[in-house]
């Protein structure tokens, strides 16, 4: 149990002085029955595949993870040293949880598993920074034609 | 995940998402997020507990059936199973992997240290990576051996460490660091009992000689003239928490 009245004072420090001011816009999207939906996780958390280009330090880059991978052919590369890692060492589902994705899908809770999805490495950026690589995602996402989308912080 | 949610919608595409830190997803006024009260770095609660990890996603899914938009932030209830991670036995409870007294070996100075501490090390981490079948793939390219020289350089002030890789600076520092903590960790979890994330957060920054050996190549980048080698050295490679005992008179970056 982690709250930020739990935390060291210059860890919730550091979190509650984040730039999070409300956007001029507030869209809404609607769709069908989530068991008519198809599924796509799209991660903060610095995951890739293992071989693929790390993240570095400065990234706004993202990484295509095969809906078919197996989750211990993921690593993490992401930059900060201020969240655990050793549950992710221990369970990938921990941070990106495909097999409980895949899942729901074979129960019947969701349409389908997209069959692609993203991870990108989350740091604080200015939404005007990271406005571009997520229009780009959308394209991808609307190819695969996903229509729900889960976000997984780290 | 704010700005990834609010631009996605933007482009049609529903989300959902899951948040760490309630008061600024608050601020954000986003779509849906379902607020999780579970550590850092453990969005689905904890590892191993598949049933647990699924009610967290279907409570996250679910808020997409919502018709009460365009704000959505819901709780969820329950706090993550006991965060006990490592060994399988339900033996005694965990203790620090090795003692470290002892000689450094033939290598003089902290990086002498730190080599001695991985030889003594290795014998748990392979009792790890035979348990699980695996060991975390290394990220920097380099050996451990190379990361601990170059980073010994770094600490004695160096500004180029001959450290042979393509990599800049701060990349190798910081993927090499990641390397060598993750397979620290894969030793204390090797060991015997059973270990909190946060005993193996202390044990590692507290009482290890590589967290020392980090802590001042991170205080001698941090006192950089180059601006972003000197933010590196001061946000990227100590937490915060840790910085006192580790760098201590540099600041942390907030």
């Amino acid at each position: 149990m982690v709250r930020l009245s739990d935390m060291p004072e210059v860890e919730a420090a550091h979190l509650v002085a984040k730039e999070c001011a409300p956007f001029a816009t507030r869209p809404w999207v609607e769709g069908p029955p989530l068991a008519e939906r198809r599924v796509a996780l799209v991660t903060s958390a610095g995951l890739h595949r293992v071989g693929d280009r790390a993240f570095s330090t400065v990234d706004l880059s993202y990484r295509v993870i095969p809906g078919s991978i197996s989750p211990n052919d993921l690593t993490m590369t992401h930059s900060s040293v201020h969240f655990d890692r050793t549950g992710f060492r221990e369970d990938v589902n921990v941070v990106f949880p495909l097999d409980r994705l895949r899942e729901l899908e074979s129960e019947g809770e969701i349409g389908s598993v997209a069959d692609f999805h993203y991870s990108l490495m989350g740091a604080g950026w200015p939404p005007e920074a990271t406005e571009p690589t997520v229009r780009e995602l959308a394209a991808r996402l609307r190819e695969d034609e996903v229509e729900a989308v889960c976000l997984c912080p780290v | 995940m704010g700005t990834v949610s609010h631009f996605l919608e933007d482009e049609g595409i529903a989300t959902t998402g899951i948040s760490l830190v309630r008061v600024n997803t608050e601020r954000m006024e986003l779509p849906r997020f379902l607020w999780v009260p579970f550590e850092l770095g453990r969005p689905f609660g904890a590892p191993r507990e598949p049933d647990f990890q699924r009610r967290v996603l279907r409570s996250a899914l679910g808020l997409l059936e919502r018709r009460d938009g365009p704000v959505v932030l819901e709780d969820f209830p329950d706090d993550a199973p006991a965060a006990t991670d490592g060994a399988a036995d339900d033996g005694p409870g965990w203790s620090c992997p090795v003692s470290f007294a002892g000689a450094a070996g033939d290598d003089a100075g902290l990086a002498g240290e730190v080599l001695a501490e991985l030889r003594r090390l290795a014998p748990w981490q392979e009792v790890y990576a035979a348990r699980r079948g695996r060991s975390a793939p290394p990220a920097s390219g380099l050996s451990h051996e190379q990361i601990v020289r170059g980073l010994g350089e770094l600490a004695g002030g160096a500004n180029d460490p001959s450290v042979a890789t393509n990599l800049p600076l701060p990349e190798w520092v910081r993927l090499g660091c990641d390397d060598l903590r993750t397979w620290y960790m894969e030793a204390a979890q090797g060991r015997p009992g059973r270990a909190t994330s946060l005993e193996l957060r202390d044990w590692f920054w507290r009482e290890t000689a590589l967290a020392r050996l980090i802590g001042a190549a991170a205080v001698r980048l941090a006192g950089s003239e180059h601006r972003a080698l000197g933010m590196f050295g001061r946000r990227a490679m100590v937490p915060r928490v840790y910085m006192d005992d580790l760098m201590p008179g540099v600041e942390p970056y907030i």
